[in-house]
């Protein structure tokens, strides 16, 4: 395979050739000649020849030369810096073209340069050298030397191998294996290659020689991807951004892009939707900014930020979710061994040139090309096998069977506050392997269900790509298959992926390049896994410890009546319908099936007009089309109507969507005296087009036939139809000035114009300017620092426009009135004078190279201020309108964000590197409008009997109690609750200002740790991430303990502070008074209607109203404390009295979020190239590797804070029923060709 | 020169791929979208209006069980709030679904005026009235003149006064009338729901809803009297209801949940929901002692009924009703021996009937109405000791079951009590038999029973005032069984039928409002006030009194 290629291989090798020997041969001035013959001599020319030009460094050379000309520049490898080239008197020459001087003094020295988005890159010419070694006069006497050249993955083609004092040179083959003759049996030997560490060994009289190079990355990450592509070298930067290179996503083999982007960048927040490894993430930058609403309390699905792919803007991605399934979105499908690299723009100024998309940050991810690797082709696999396993259950009393009170047994109540599984209560149940009612003595499955429902997953991955890299073009092909067998049974993803780019040079001065993917997934089920519709949640609240082991359920139809009605968990006292479902019914019958499809991809041209002006055209699309199918067989509905209204349910959807960019960027790139300036413009136009539909059968007629004409009459509709479009053309600008490689100012300006009709058309500016100073550059500072930089950034940037008009529309209904039509009103109401949403930010930072670079530190601080959120605010319906769109108020959120990069050892055996980021930030509302808050603050319903407040000060993410205990609000008694006066049970104060705030499901700060040792052919790769602060509530613990299930459910004990007793004498419950003994009838008519001879008494702590007050205020005398007289105390039965009144109070369920997790584990074994080599492998590697292994939570509870969601997305700090923990282990495999 | 042909050939290649035609932005689709109100033709106004404010109507007689449980049509024997009128205790939302229909009326109204449809205008208005005196009868002093006009900038809409109100609404009844009669338009006959397109009815409609809001502020309306006397003089001009089809009302289609009556089983797909509904004690005890031929139409006999007679112990038997449903039940002997038994013996209210209703005022989750001890088998909802609805209810659609606003029963029996009161002339006698009349045969009691119901002496009217406006309310109470607000309003007004101290209702106060929405408080603060303050005494309260009541 190799070989054929190598007439293609060599043919850029031979025109270079034809093109040095034949053109600048008769150019080779006298200057040249008498820098070979200097060089010749050594050391000595030094004091001779003054006049002749002498050598400098070449790190020398390049920082005059950076200091007049202003350019940014790199070397491709380290030891390139040390290169002594002729010291070509910058200074004098300094209006002189400046490429021709740099040509003019490299090319001697065997050295070219490649400009890289205005970046010089240094490098070496090797094949120039053979030229010259061809043409070497001064060679007089030729030894032969052989040998073989390998990295640490095996033999290396293509390096350069030159005499250090002659500079007669050639390079390896493809084996790695080259000849040279050289002047003196005594010479020094340089062996060089882009991306390795040049290394020189005297040959000390040897002929044959075998030398290892080492691999080198660093120096070529001083440049970054910026906004619009545009190439910046990182020193001049101004703003924060985050990089994360390719390796670092496919380290712990994560088939979720961003999971494997967590821990790993400062001011970034992922928040995973579940613990499933396919799950969706959201991404907050900076912290959210958005406001919280009456209409819509969660914020965290927005402020998502802009995804940028290959330059291809392709919108705010959020996930596709349907009847609570997580489908994910294009980030979840990118394949990470595609990705080259993903770079963060956190800030307003590094988005600013995204105009109105760019307000929450910008995340662009770049694909891999053939470019950059070494010459000719190659080929890489990988291969990895994870297992996926939860660990981490939720645990429930399981002592306790069904029933309202621990003396009797009810076979038809799920809840657990029943009779004691000891077997001492015989009952009847529903035997769900034997179909039929059974009497026994009632004991305990002890089984943790969920942990025996959940199944032990796995992922497989198998990737190859194919790369070319030539003088006049590259390309790669990537082909993928990615397989998930959930951990929920019956689950599983197929995943395949094709990606293709490719570069061609048509000229020297002009490339085309194409960039495609297609991604194919498939779902052919994917099981709701979180909130409250989902097997888990069945499981969790509805699966009392008496009812058999699952595994005994597995029939889960009754028998005569298969595919018609479920053989159920529990049935009905008929026997034929079911009360609770069969969970391998729901697992089996109940199917959420999905497909999508994905294709994306580019065309871009990039034209050097002239010498400072260069074009660059490009346009791209994403194009996604979903398919969503939901079936539910028959099994559910009661027999008695089953046949006359069906069963069942049929659902499906499409969505389409379609997003077309096209760019043109014009820049201009000058130095002028100590002065750099770069200026380009360009012009942007985006188009975009979705379309989705729906389509429900609400009941089927034939039990297993999943057709919409399977639909029973008058169950077929059209559940949502919809097609959007939307344009918007932009102009944008961007000037770079930098003052003696040390001042650095940028300004961008950008326009956006959007809108289709005239009436909706509208348009904005934004600005943003920033400036840094390399303090390095302008003092002399001690060696030890590299780099010491200032910055300070602000921005306008944009939150979306919108522009609309009220409108009093029609829709006709669904459905007609006979042979009648019938329309409905859709009336919405907009401010007319409406503002565009836009975000301030500032930012200031320091960044501190040193010890070599071996210590980078950098830090931000940051403000950013939303304003003018756009949002409804409610309105009465007397105004027509249930709302009105207006500016409803701003946002402000502030912190500092810190990363740390250390390698503190660097011996030929040892490379430990250790990274640290530190992120902390803090979003508050700053301003309400009047009109959305009259009182100043209004509170949104939100999820668990919580509520949101929304008012001045309040920072986002607080979460209150919705029922506030009513509670004595003066006197001896002040703060204990008051309680009812018939029952005695809490009452709720129905005075908003008593609602306690719970907390803020944001954290204080998270640290992310990120751990690389490598010793010889081993590498340790850890990751982990500390979560400190925030807090969640659990409505996991509301259903546990209303049902009977927690522990604290027992009796009474420190978990809950307001209530006393316990469901039997053992656990605390008190006997009852004597029938009618108190002396107020309110108590005894309570107590005597609940009194049993079963010491299950309880009463709720507090104080009520003595029944015999009859004024309006109470004072201290008029309350008597519950509990303190026996026989004038309220009691309930545990079941009411903890079961009913603790559903009502979310303070007593709130928790801790503070974690740690250790995301990532791998150690890579890396074969000796020695072993592989004669299978003309390069690299072979073979890693274990370990995600999630283990997680500590503060609250000691067995649920994942970060997964703490009501529904998909919905509800971010509260925690409905969801997967435990997962942790995933496995290998993965990689071999280079 | 190769190289120039290329790099142009790349930037058009380029440049054509990202133009788009104006047809993919789709500007005339949305266009047509935001400007659709223009485009509705009036019979699909015509056909929506009925239907939403027929079926906004219907609600409150019979799914939603708060009025029908206050005026002791129903008691609920699960979730038993609304058996003391606990809904009276919250703010009601009820108001926005009325006024979400009158912003499409409005918007209908609109379009009439423009392409002179005059008819239409004329229904329209007759519903917006409708509306109206909805909203303002049931909570007081609202918007009226500044509602539904955000979108000229009104975003805190200030109340009117209730006399103003009622001022206006009969003003607009006069100018739908006039509108009605002096349009020329076609009416579709498929899209008029109500009266296929005869526009006639939609005047008898106008003029007997003006009756009706006449009668209803006769006590704060001097000129109520000359107002109604006026409107039966001439019914050439402004003709009633006067016959047994004239009825605004429209029949279920019985497809979908969305068509069909509430009780069916296409929107209570399980029977408890319409096992919570049980019929009042009074109700079945008044049809029982007036040998009302509507008692079996409507009431089911009783699953176990108790009998004093051992021997029956245990013995079935089996009903149908005049519809032909049939239903089996099974006597149980009132065994004092058995304990669970005895300790209910108290709360036996009814035995040996084969019919009994739920009494008045039942606390919440009460399941031993009538002695119903067996709860363990009965479940939430499964009394066997009281009657549940007739089968009739139960059924999706049925000529007998309509969405009902205005019947002809209902103006015979205000023309009764006017005539009573001598706010007309007239004999109220005949319209009172008139009113039973419509009634039982609305539904479909035959000839001869009526004549053997109307022929009891139990019928006949008294001598005294008094006694004559009783026995006019009892059976305007039960000509206005399902009918949604107007017996709440009526009993509010006359105090009539005196049942409000039933069952254990003894210490409840009968409400006389609904409190105004949460959000009116929170979103309209200031108009909010200034209705509360034309309340006596003014607190947004339930038993505060608007100016009709004052």
């Amino acid at each position: 395979m190799k070989s054929n290629f190598s007439l293609i291989k060599s043919l850029p090798v031979i025109l270079t050739l034809f093109c040095v020997v034949i053109l600048p041969a008769k150019k080779i001035t006298a200057q040249r000649i008498a820098s070979v013959a200097l060089s010749d001599q050594g050391n000595l020319a030094e004091g001779i020849e003054v006049s002749v030009d002498k050598t400098i460094s070449l790190e020398m050379f390049m920082q005059r030369f950076q200091r007049v000309y202003n350019v940014y520049f790199s070397y491709e490898a380290a030891e390139l810096k040390a290169v002594k080239v002729v010291d070509g008197n910058i200074e004098e020459q300094r209006t002189k073209d400046p490429e021709a001087l740099l040509k003019k003094v490299l090319n001697p020295a065997g050295l070219t340069y490649e400009i890289v988005s205005k970046v010089y890159i240094i490098k070496r010419s090797a094949p120039v050298n053979l030229v010259v070694q061809k043409n070497n006069p001064g060679v007089a006497v030729a030894i032969g030397i052989t040998g073989t050249v390998t990295d640490k993955n095996g033999p290396l083609a293509g390096v350069s191998v030159s005499e250090q004092k002659t500079g007669l040179s050639t390079v390896t083959n493809a084996s790695g294996k080259f000849s040279l003759e050289v002047s003196t049996a005594n010479a020094t030997l340089v062996f060089s290659m882009v991306g390795y560490q040049t290394k020189e060994v005297k040959l000390s009289g040897a002929s044959t020689i075998n030398v290892v190079l080492e691999a080198v990355v660093e120096d070529l990450s001083n440049v970054i991807v910026t906004a619009l592509g545009i190439s910046r070298s990182k020193k001049s930067l101004a703003y924060s951004v985050g990089e994360i290179k390719a390796e670092e996503l496919v380290r712990a083999s994560n088939v979720n892009l961003l999971k494997s982007l967590d821990g790993k960048v400062s001011g970034v927040n992922l928040t995973n939707l579940s613990s499933d490894p396919t799950s969706s993430v959201l991404v907050n930058i900076r912290g959210t900014t958005a406001m919280p609403t009456a209409n819509n309390a969660n914020v965290s699905i927005k402020g998502q930020p802009l995804y940028v792919i290959d330059g291809m803007p392709v919108g705010t991605q959020t996930f596709t979710s349907k009847d609570g399934v997580d489908f994910g979105n294009i980030l979840s499908q990118l394949n990470p061994e595609d990705i080259d690299n993903i770079t963060i723009l956190k800030g307003g100024s590094a988005g600013a040139l995204y105009g109105a998309e760019g307000g929450n940050g910008v995340i662009m991810i770049t694909t891999k090309s053939g470019k950059g690797n070494k010459k000719g082709i190659g080929v890489s696999f990988n291969s990895s096998a994870v297992v996926d396993k939860a660990y981490q259950f939720i645990e429930s009393q399981m002592d306790y069977g069904q029933g309202e009170r621990a003396f009797e047994w009810q076979y038809d109540n799920t809840d657990t506050w029943g009779p004691k599984l000891d077997g001492t209560y015989s009952g009847e149940y529903w035997d769900v392997t034997k179909q039929k009612w059974l009497t026994k003595s009632m004991t305990s499955s002890r089984e943790n269900r969920m942990q025996a429902y959940l199944q032990t997953g796995n992922t497989l991955t198998n990737n190859i790509s194919v790369y070319g890299n030539y003088d006049k073009g590259s390309f790669r092909l990537s082909l993928a298959d990615m397989n998930n067998k959930g951990v929920m049974p019956n689950t599983k993803t197929d995943q395949k992926s094709i990606n293709l780019n490719t570069e061609y040079r048509l000229t020297d001065k002009i490339k085309i390049s194409i960039s495609s993917s297609y991604i194919h997934t498939f779902s052919p089920n994917k099981a709701n896994i979180v909130g409250s519709n989902s097997t888990i949640n069945n499981l969790l609240f509805n699966f009392p410890a008496n009812l058999q082991k699952l595994s005994e359920m597995r029939n889960y139809w009754l028998t005569g009546y298969e595919n018609i009605q479920q053989n159920g968990a529990i049935m009905k006292d008929n026997g034929v319908d079911v009360a609770t479902d069969n969970p391998w019914w729901a697992t089996y019958e109940k199917i959420h099936r999905f497909a999508r499809d994905n294709f994306f991809g580019r065309i871009q041209l990039d034209w050097q007009l002239a010498k400072p002006l260069s074009l660059m055209v490009r346009t791209g699309m994403e194009n996604v089309k979903e398919e969503y199918e939901y079936r539910q067989s028959w099994g559910k509905t009661n027999m008695s109507s089953k046949f006359a209204n069906g069963d069942g349910q049929f659902v499906t959807g499409t969505n389409s969507s379609n997003i077309n960019n096209t760019d043109a960027i014009l820049t201009y790139n000058k130095n002028i005296r100590k002065f750099s300036v770069t200026v380009a413009g360009g012009a942007n136009y985006q188009f975009s087009n979705n379309s989705s539909q729906e389509m429900t059968a609400g009941k089927l007629a034939t039990p297993a036939l999943f057709t919409l004409a399977n639909a029973m009459p008058g169950q077929l509709s059209v559940s949502s139809y919809g097609w959007g479009t939307s344009q918007s053309n932009s102009l944008y600008a961007s000037a770079a000035i930098g003052y003696n490689n040390s001042l650095f100012l940028d300004i961008t300006g950008r326009k956006d114009w959007k809108g289709i009709l005239g009436e909706e058309k509208i348009n904005y500016f934004y600005p943003s300017a920033s400036l840094s100073w390399v303090a390095s550059e302008t003092f002399k500072m001690p060696e030890i620092f590299n780099l010491v930089k200032g910055r300070l950034a602000w921005a306008d940037v944009g939150n979306g426009l919108v522009r609309r008009r009220s409108v009093d529309s029609y829709t006709y209904d669904a459905s007609d009135w006979g042979a009648a039509k019938t329309i409905s009103i859709n009336a919405t109401l907009v401010d007319p004078n409406i503002k565009a949403m836009h975000s301030i930010t500032k930012e200031a930072g320091v960044d501190i190279w040193m010890l070599k670079n071996r210590m980078k530190f950098d830090f931000t601080y940051f403000i950013k201020d939303q304003k003018d959120q756009i949002d409804n605010i409610p309105t009465v319906l007397g105004t027509g309108y249930s709302g009105m769109l207006t500016n409803i108020g701003d946002v402000q959120s502030k912190g500092f964000e810190l990363g740390l990069a250390v390698n503190p050892i660097k011996t030929k055996n040892w490379n430990w590197n250790l990274g640290a980021s530190f992120t902390h930030y803090k979003a508050t509302i700053t301003k309400l409008s009047d009109q959305f808050a009259p009182n100043g603050y209004v509170f949104a319903p939100y999820d668990g009997k919580t509520t949101v407040k929304i008012a001045v000060g309040e920072e986002i993410g607080n979460i209150y109690e919705q029922n506030p205990i009513l509670r004595v609000k003066s006197g001896k008694y002040a703060g204990l609750p008051i309680l009812d006066g018939s029952s005695g049970e809490f009452q709720t104060s129905g005075d908003a200002t008593d609602r306690g705030k719970l907390g803020n499901f944001n954290p204080d700060f998270i640290l992310g740790l990120n751990n690389t040792i490598r010793f010889k052919q081993f590498t340790l790769n850890l990751v982990g991430s500390f979560r400190q602060g925030g807090k969640y509530v659990s409505v996991n613990q509301q259903y546990l303990e209303s049902n009977g299930r927690a522990n604290t459910t027992l009796g009474s004990g420190a978990n809950n502070p307001w209530w006393v007793g316990g469901r039997d004498a053992a656990n605390g419950g008190l006997a009852w008074p004597a029938e009618g003994s108190s002396q107020w009838s309110a108590v005894n008519n309570n107590n005597d209607g609940q009194r049993s001879d079963w010491q299950d008494a309880s009463y709720a702590k507090g104080v009520f109203v003595n029944p015999n007050f009859t004024g309006t205020t109470p004072g201290d005398g008029d309350y008597v404390v519950n509990g303190a007289d026996p026989k004038n105390t309220f009691y309930q039965i545990p079941y009411n009295s903890y079961g009913d009144v603790i559903w009502n109070f979310s303070a007593t369920r709130t928790y801790e979020a503070t974690n740690f997790k250790m995301r990532e584990i791998s150690l890579a074994y890396t074969i000796p190239t020695k072993f592989i080599s004669r299978y003309k492998v390069n690299n072979l590697t073979l890693a274990l590797i370990g995600r999630n292994l283990f997680q500590w939570n503060k609250s000691g509870r067995n649920e994942d804070p970060e997964s703490a969601f009501s529904g998909v997305g919905t509800g971010q700090g509260v925690l409905r029923a969801t997967l435990p923990s997962i942790r995933s282990y496995g290998a993965k495999l990689s071999v280079d060709f | 020169m190769k190289s120039f042909i290329i790099k142009s050939l790349a930037i058009i290649l380029l440049a054509g791929t990202a133009s788009c035609s104006k047809d993919a932005l789709r500007d005339y689709d949305k266009t047509q979208e935001l400007n659709a109100i223009e485009s509705v033709n009036d019979p699909f106004l015509l056909s929506s209006v009925i239907k939403q404010t027929a079926l906004f109507y219907q609600a409150f007689g019979y799914d939603n069980s708060k009025l029908p449980c206050a005026v002791q049509y129903m008691g609920r024997n699960f979730q038993g709030g609304d058996n003391f009128y606990a809904g009276f205790k919250q703010p009601s939302d009820d108001l926005y679904t009325a006024l979400n229909i009158l912003k499409l009326i409005d918007g209908s109204i609109r379009i009439t005026q423009t392409k002179g449809s005059k008819i239409h205008e004329g229904i329209f208005t007759t519903f917006r009235v409708l509306l109206f005196s909805y909203i303002t009868d049931f909570y007081g002093d609202i918007y009226y003149t500044q509602a539904l006009k955000g979108r000229e900038a009104i975003l805190y809409p200030k109340y009117d006064h209730q006399v103003d109100i009622y001022t206006d609404l009969l003003a607009e009844l006069d100018k739908a009338n006039s509108l009605i009669a002096a349009g020329t338009e076609p009416v579709s006959s498929t899209y008029d729901l109500m009266f296929a397109g005869d526009k006639v009815q939609w005047q008898k409609f106008a003029n007997s809803l003006k009756l009706r809001l006449l009668m209803r502020a006769s006590a704060k309306l001097p000129s109520a009297g000359t107002k109604m006397a006026a409107i039966i003089a001439n019914t050439a001009q402004t003709p009633i209801f006067s016959a047994k089809g004239d009825n605004a009302a429209i029949p279920f289609i019985g497809t979908r949940s969305d068509n069909s009556w509430k009780g069916g089983t296409l929107n209570w797909t399980s029977v408890e929901e319409f096992d919570k509904r049980r019929p009042g004690k009074a109700l079945v005890d008044k049809l029982a002692n007036l040998n009302d031929p509507r008692l079996p139409v409507w009431i089911a006999p009783i699953e176990k009924p108790w009998t004093n007679n051992m021997a029956l112990d245990g013995v079935g038997f089996s009903s149908t009703d005049p519809n032909g449903f049939t239903y089996t039940s099974t006597w149980e002997y009132i065994d004092r021996a058995n304990t669970a038994i005895a300790a209910q013996s108290a709360n036996i209210l009814d035995s040996n009937k084969m019919y009994a209703g739920f009494v008045a005022g039942m606390p919440g989750d009460w399941k031993n109405g009538n002695g119903h001890y067996n709860t363990a088998a009965g479940g939430v909802v499964g009394n066997f000791k009281v009657s549940k609805f007739s089968q009739l209810l139960r059924q999706n659609s049925s000529p007998l079951l309509m969405a009902m606003i205005m019947n002809s029963d209902e103006v015979q029996f205000i023309l009764a009590e006017a005539a009573v009161k001598g706010l007309i002339t007239g004999n109220a006698d005949t319209y009172y038999r008139n009113g039973i009349t419509f009634s039982l045969q609305r539904w479909g009691i035959s000839a001869g029973n009526i004549a053997t119901y109307l022929a009891q002496t139990s019928i006949a009217l008294p001598a005294d005032n008094a006694g004559k406006l009783a026995k006019i309310a009892d059976q305007k109470w039960l000509a206005l069984f399902l009918v949604s607000t107007e017996t709440y309003l009526d009993m509010r007004r006359t105090r009539l039928p005196d049942i409000f101290k039933n069952g254990y209702l003894g210490t409840y106060e009968f409400p006389l409002r609904y409190r105004y929405p949460g959000a009116e408080l929170g979103q309209n603060k200031n108009a909010y006030d200034a209705g509360v303050a034309a309340l006596v005494p003014a607190v947004d309260i339930e038993t505060s009194k608007m100016w009709l009541l004052q």
